[in-house]
């Protein structure tokens, strides 16, 4: 006979993943890799991820990998890529969003929560 | 490259016997996991059954080059045994559309790296995983599931598979542990 899990997934409407309340977990750098030929003074990408889980929720969970970019105004840690999570979108009538729409959704939730200081400050506290 | 897929009654002894010493080589010597050791060089634990499901990659020279063991979750299998934590109190699958993958591994044994993603290091680990996939679909499976680090599941996006987390991660000694999900698309099925 056949338990529950299916998917895997979560089914949340909109408003249920906008009252979650996001708690950062574990962040890391990525892996250096070495290339013959590397040398001072080259280039480099600074990249890792992040992951959160919702503290008012704790069966949540979403992570998202991230780059440092240089810009005029300084360094910035920006998203790379769709959020991975066991969250689903639906809608009011429970129909699932399809998985890289919702995944899109969930992105635009993570781009408003300000993330970046708790990954800079774990990241600093991890590798220090 | 060749590719064979079927339970041990059904694989030639000779590829059984390359791929448990295949499994030694990448899990216990290359990574270091602290298995149950037989002494022989070769890696096999409980859930190596009668009704399991190899994949198994054999390169030009016949030495095996890839490996993929899948069971069926209606029967113990190892995030059911040994890593439930990993759903945070929610019921393992215990689904006939569920089957799990394990010991997974495409290496190539030129590359010094062993960290954790090395068991990928191979570019016939695509070709591997949907060899894999293809072979759970003919048994019936819709989705693996997976005990991943992190890496892996970021790993597995990056090369275009819908695969998710099942749960929160566990960290362990600093790296998060998933329960992973792998979609078996009917698209990328067609596809390979």
């Amino acid at each position: 006979m056949n338990n529950t899990l299916t998917d895997g997934y979560l089914r949340m409407t909109l408003d249920d993943v906008l009252a979650l309340r996001f708690t950062h977990l574990i962040s890391g750098l990525d892996q250096h890799v070495d290339l013959p030929d590397q040398f001072c003074g080259t280039s480099t990408t600074i990249s890792g991820y992040t992951e959160w889980v919702a503290s008012n929720d704790r069966t949540v969970t979403v992570g998202w990998d991230w780059i440092l970019e240089t810009a005029e105004t300084g360094i910035r840690c920006l998203r790379v890529g769709q959020p991975r999570s066991n969250v689903l979108i639906v809608d009011l009538e429970r129909r699932p969003f399809d998985w890289r729409t919702s995944e899109a959704v969930i992105g635009s939730v993570v781009d408003s929560i300000p993330w970046q200081e708790s990954a800079r400050s774990a990241l600093a506290e991890r590798y220090a | 490259m060749d590719i064979f897929a079927g339970t041990s009654g059904g694989l030639a002894p000779e590829i059984m016997f390359g791929l448990a010493r295949f499994r030694h080589q990448v899990f216990v010597q290359r990574l270091g996991w602290q298995l149950e050791e037989r002494g022989d060089g070769l890696e096999l634990d409980q859930f190596d059954r009668p009704d399991t499901v190899y994949v198994v990659a054999r390169d030009e020279s016949g030495e095996v080059a890839g490996s993929a063991r899948l069971l069926p979750t209606t029967k113990p299998y190892l995030l059911g045994e040994v890593f439930p934590t990993l759903l945070h109190g929610e019921p393992t699958p215990r689904n006939t559309e569920v089957w799990e993958l394990s010991r997974f591994a495409a290496v190539d044994f030129s590359c010094r790296s062993t960290s954790a993603l090395s068991q990928f290091s191979s570019p016939i680990a695509v070709n591997m995983l949907h060899a894999a996939m293809r072979v759970a679909a003919e048994r019936g499976a819709e989705r693996l599931i997976t005990v991943s680090p992190l890496g892996v599941l970021r790993l597995l996006r990056r090369a275009g598979f819908h695969a998710h987390p099942a749960a929160p991660p566990l960290v362990v000694e600093g790296h998060p542990l998933f329960a992973c999900i792998i979609e078996i698309e009917r698209n990328t099925e067609a596809a390979h």
